[in-house]
């Protein structure tokens, strides 16, 4: 047992309870609970309804925060320091559902204290309370308010992929952390062969992890040792398309949802003919993939994505290989399906202008192994029309942007230049 | 594109003409001609009067290819008598024996023996090819499917697949009853290893993209195979089965030859026994025109099942 | 690591690959550790399990059982004469497939050439195409004088269409753009052949020059059992005559083990004079 005195010099360590009043602290000190945790125990999960926050005494927490300034994201990989503190969410009021998870890694002990008792004696100590109050809150995730019942919130952790372990042990993804709110487009650039595909196929349930964690609303879906498993809740639209050739149009946009059992037949096709029409395809639902151009064929597999419902949708350089005037069009197109219904979408390419035109926000990758290197906030207004694309703040924002990828991709060239030689 | 513009106004000869005089050298341009033509054929762009024209050059080339074979043939054999070739049936008695209402040696078309022979031949081949395909479709389709399944028995197959149908002869003959099934038994045997190897590589042939889609939309396994694995399996499966029906044809004509009493084999191998030369020769181009209507006829009902492939290509 | 060291490196990396024993030591070591080697080794082994309990509940009277096949075919190997029949068979097939090959390129070189001359042939091979090399066996046998020749010439036949067809589809298969690239470089007639044509039909022409080599086989079987005095097939034959199933197995086997053999040698061939196909 900690005796009152080491408490409250464990509670001063940290940063953010050292601004609350000595009064409030000292009631912490007093009040808070020491619990053992034991290895591999989970303190928190999605949906707890455990109104506590933590002070770390020993032990070693992995993945107990997202650490959050408004937008950017970064995840605190592990707690280790005596004093440190997460679970934030108890000190967020109206958080209904905490939507992360704790684990430890070796036996933990914890400062447990009751997050609504110390919002009460927070605002009872008035003005200064309530400052401390704030600061804590508004050091939390500030998006998780919004995230509350929207579907869509992927959560991208330290994740590491090495292809073959044992062999050449190429590293394309280290350390990589993305958040993304439910809703949000957000478009990830890079050099080619950078991981961004690596990424996109460890979020979709390709491709195993070996390390770190993804999940989508607080659920796991891939991690290391682990065998991920794709399904409809992420749709994927493919790089080269992956429309079944052998089947028609409305075949192929009916037959998820029938499998899924989430629509009936006739359900099926009537939703596939309202969506096609609404994007002005109505007349080709009987045509086969390869009788179509290859813009239509993209406008018909984003739609056969969106027909599932999905909770995110990951595009994977969906349109490489279109001409200049083709891409506007499924761009707009895009755009128009996005303000439909906004889903989460995780859009992959190496097109700069495309990336900025269509995101909210865009992460530039950095070359192999591939992490985030910076965060381009495109806070342009929506509907966003083709004109934007001659501006002066879109082309600011281009500016930025090519100035960041272009250091990546000298890297990456010369980065191949060595594997060459 | 300029030059299917240019090329659909010009006609075929006047084109040639033109092209040859601009360069000395004359294979470049038939060459060139033979890109361009390729280039247009793949495009089928211009289905107007030029192309017709082009296809009936075609066929006036054709025609003089095979009218001077059958020339050099009559020549070496009717007119020349050089040695050796006087061995060799003439084409004008080929053709008089295979028309004669009563030919020297028994076999015509007016000969009911004659379709006899072919009746059994098609028939046999027919039967194996039909088990062939019934055993070999689904073994390779579940070859593809199921990975460890594949690793068991992959090597079986691989164990007895370089042995070449025509070495079991003698093996059938001895463990199977009777000449029939020992010759069904051969010529299955080719076409089952044909059927099986194409369909397993056509499944592998599925780009990897399709089935990761597929479990983006929640098919399960049944599905995939249904949706997925045997449609896409298809365009490989159909190559495998000409192939297949050619080595039956093959094999069957081996089997007939060493083993059999009855077929086109059997009378092309009675024919040299007893010297009726040309009835070598209708065996053979009765061989041969069977052949090719059975591989042309797989050919069609493919391509009529697999019309999805050809749509955009039309379109493009 | 220091800079002497990483500059000694590649050498001695080289050096040690070419040498050592390790990489083949580790390919092996996955190779046990791997299910898919085990699961093999089961699917053949209950293969033959399989088998040898028939024969034991005496299912089959005729076919040996693999334990019988252990005694009886080296027992047929040591017989004088086994390797002078591999000797024969593979003579015939070396000189069918050698002239198939050099008329086969040369005449697809040609036609590819030239439309015209491809427009008069193609059509006459297209014809003679479907009749299975077995059925000139007769006409063969009358026409040449030994029947040597005659088994030479139907492995000819079995091989020649597969590779011309493969030369003409390689030739189609030339990108029209790298022959417009050599032409906008100026390249003459015979660069456009040596430098285009060559290398862009090689890759098809090994794809024949594979096949064609396991028909080859498959023909020279045939042709030896129907006519010939010696060689594998002939020894398959003379053992069916004789009712050594010994024989039989064993000859089945030889002529697998042949076209094999010969597939892998032409395979490997082609991929030393394909080097910039990836693999």
């Amino acid at each position: 047992m900690l005796t009152i005195k080491d408490r409250l010099s464990l509670l001063r360590t940290n940063r953010h309870l050292s601004r609350t009043p000595a009064g409030v602290l000292e009631a912490v000190a007093e009040r808070a609970e020491e619990i053992d945790f034991p290895k591999g125990a989970v303190i928190f999960t999605r949906k707890d309804p455990s109104v506590y926050f933590y002070v770390l005494v020993s032990g070693h927490v992995v993945h107990p925060e997202v650490q959050a300034a408004e937008e950017q994201f970064s995840i605190a990989r592990a707690t280790t320091g005596p004093g440190q503190l997460f679970g934030w969410a108890a000190a967020v009021e109206g958080m209904p559902d905490r939507i992360i998870s704790a684990r430890c890694n070796t036996p933990t002990k914890v400062l447990a204290v009751d997050g609504k008792w110390f919002q009460d004696v927070c605002s009872n100590h008035g003005e200064a309370g309530l400052q401390a109050l704030q600061d804590l809150v508004r050091s939390y995730a500030g998006h998780e308010r919004s995230i509350g019942g929207r579907r869509g919130w992927l959560s991208i952790r330290n994740v590491q992929k090495v292809y073959d372990p044992y062999g050449k042990a190429v590293v394309a993804v280290d350390d990589c952390s993305i958040e993304i709110r439910p809703g949000e487009f957000c478009a990830i650039v890079g050099p080619s062969g950078c991981g961004k595909s690596t990424l996109l196929n460890a979020v979709a349930g390709f491709d195993s992890i070996t390390r770190g964690e993804i999940y989508l609303d607080g659920e796991c879906i891939n991690a290391a040792n682990i065998k991920p498993k794709p399904g409809p809740d992420r749709m994927v639209v493919f790089q080269n398309g992956a429309l079944f050739p052998w089947a028609t149009v409305l075949e192929n946009m009916i037959r998820g949802p029938i499998i899924q059992g989430k629509m009936s037949k006739d359900q099926a096709v009537a939703q596939a003919r309202e969506l096609l029409a609404r994007v002005g395809l109505g007349k080709i639902e009987d045509s086969y993939p390869a009788g179509m151009s290859s813009g239509m064929c993209r406008r018909v597999e984003i739609i056969r994505a969106l027909m599932n419902d999905p909770r995110v949708i990951l595009l994977d350089e969906p349109f490489r290989g279109l001409d200049a005037l083709t891409k506007t069009v499924v761009h707009n197109a895009l755009l128009e399906m996005y303000e439909m219904d906004r889903k989460t979408v995780l859009f992959i390419t190496h097109d700069l202008e495309e990336a900025i035109y269509l995101a909210d926000r865009v992460l530039v990758m950095t070359t192999r192994p591939g992490s985030i290197k910076q965060t381009i906030f495109v806070d342009l207004p929506r509907p966003r029309p083709t004109e934007l694309l001659g501006k002066e703040e879109f082309l600011q924002l281009k500016e930025e942007a090519i100035a960041a990828v272009h250091e990546e991709a000298v890297k990456a060239f010369e980065a191949g230049e060595r594997e060459m030689a | 594109m300029s030059i299917p513009q240019t090329l659909k106004s010009v006609a075929p000869k006047e084109r040639g003409l033109k092209i040859s005089s601009g360069n000395s050298s004359d294979g470049a341009d038939e060459r060139e001609t033979a890109l361009i033509e390729a280039y247009r054929r793949a495009r089928r762009s211009g289905t107007g009067r030029a192309e017709r024209l082009f296809r009936s050059t075609d066929l006036r080339y054709a025609a003089l290819g095979i009218i001077c074979f059958l020339l050099a043939w009559h020549l070496l054999t009717d007119v020349l008598t050089i040695p050796r070739f006087n061995f060799l049936p003439s084409p004008a008695s080929i053709l008089r024996e295979w028309t004669s209402t009563d030919p020297k040696y028994g076999v015509s078309i007016f000969t009911p023996i004659y379709y006899e022979h072919i009746l059994i031949s098609i028939h046999r081949v027919l039967l194996s090819f039909f088990i062939a395909v019934a055993a070999g479709v689904p073994l390779g389709i579940l070859l593809g499917w199921n990975r460890t399944f594949y690793n068991v028995v992959f090597p079986i197959v691989e164990l007895l697949r370089p042995i070449p149908p025509l070495a079991w002869v003698p093996f059938a003959v001895l463990i199977l009853p009777g000449v029939e099934s020992s010759v069904i038994f051969v010529t299955m045997l080719a076409a089952f290893f044909a059927t099986v190897l194409n369909t397993l590589l056509g499944v592998w042939s599925i780009n990897d993209d399709y089935f990761r889609a597929a479990h983006c939309l929640g098919y399960r396994r049944l599905d995939v195979l249904i949706r997925i694995i045997i449609p896409g399996a298809m365009p490989f499966v159909f190559t495998g089965l000409q192939i297949a029906m050619g080595v039956s044809w093959f094999s069957l004509v081996g089997g007939e030859m060493i083993a059999g009493r009855s077929g086109l084999g059997f009378l092309i191998f009675d024919a040299y026994m007893q010297v009726a030369l040309p009835n070598i020769v209708i065996g053979m181009i009765t061989l041969g025109l069977l052949g090719y209507i059975s591989s042309a006829g797989i050919r069609r009902v493919g391509s009529w099942l697999m019309s999805w492939q050809e749509k955009g290509r039309a379109e493009r | 690591m220091t800079t002497r060291n990483e500059k000694a490196e590649p050498r001695l990396a080289l050096w040690r690959r070419r040498f050592s024993s390790e990489p083949r030591l580790a390919l092996w070591r996955r190779r046990f550790s791997s299910p898919v080697f085990w699961q093999g080794l089961a699917g053949i082994v209950t293969f033959f399990a399989v088998w040898q309990v028939a024969r034991w509940l005496g299912w089959m009277v005729v076919i040996p059982s693999p334990l019988e096949l252990a005694v009886g075919v080296p027992e047929e190997i040591a017989r004088t004469g086994y390797w002078q029949n591999w000797l024969d068979s593979s003579r015939r097939v070396f000189a069918g497939f050698a002239v198939a090959a050099v008329s086969g390129i040369v005449v697809g070189a040609m036609m590819g050439m030239s439309h015209r001359l491809r427009a008069s042939i193609f059509p006459l091979f297209e014809v003679m195409r479907p009749i299975p090399p077995l059925a000139w066996l007769p006409l063969a046998i009358l026409f040449w004088p030994t029947s040597e020749l005659t088994m030479v010439f139907l492995t000819f036949i079995g091989a020649f269409f597969p590779i011309l067809l493969n030369v003409l589809a390689g030739i189609d298969k030339i990108d029209p753009r790298y022959t417009q690239a050599a032409l906008s470089l100026g390249s003459s007639r015979g660069a456009l052949f040596r430098r285009v044509m060559v290398p862009g039909a090689l890759p098809s022409l090994f794809t024949g020059l594979t096949i064609a080599i396991g028909i080859t086989w498959e023909v020279v079987i045939a042709a030896e059992m129907a006519s010939g005095t010696n060689g594998l097939g002939y020894m398959t034959w003379d053992s069916y005559m004789t009712h050594s199933m010994d024989g039989i197995v064993l000859g089945m086997l030889s002529i697998g083990l042949a076209g094999m053999a010969s597939s892998w040698v032409m395979r490997l061939i082609g991929q030393r004079a394909t080097p910039w196909r990836q693999r």
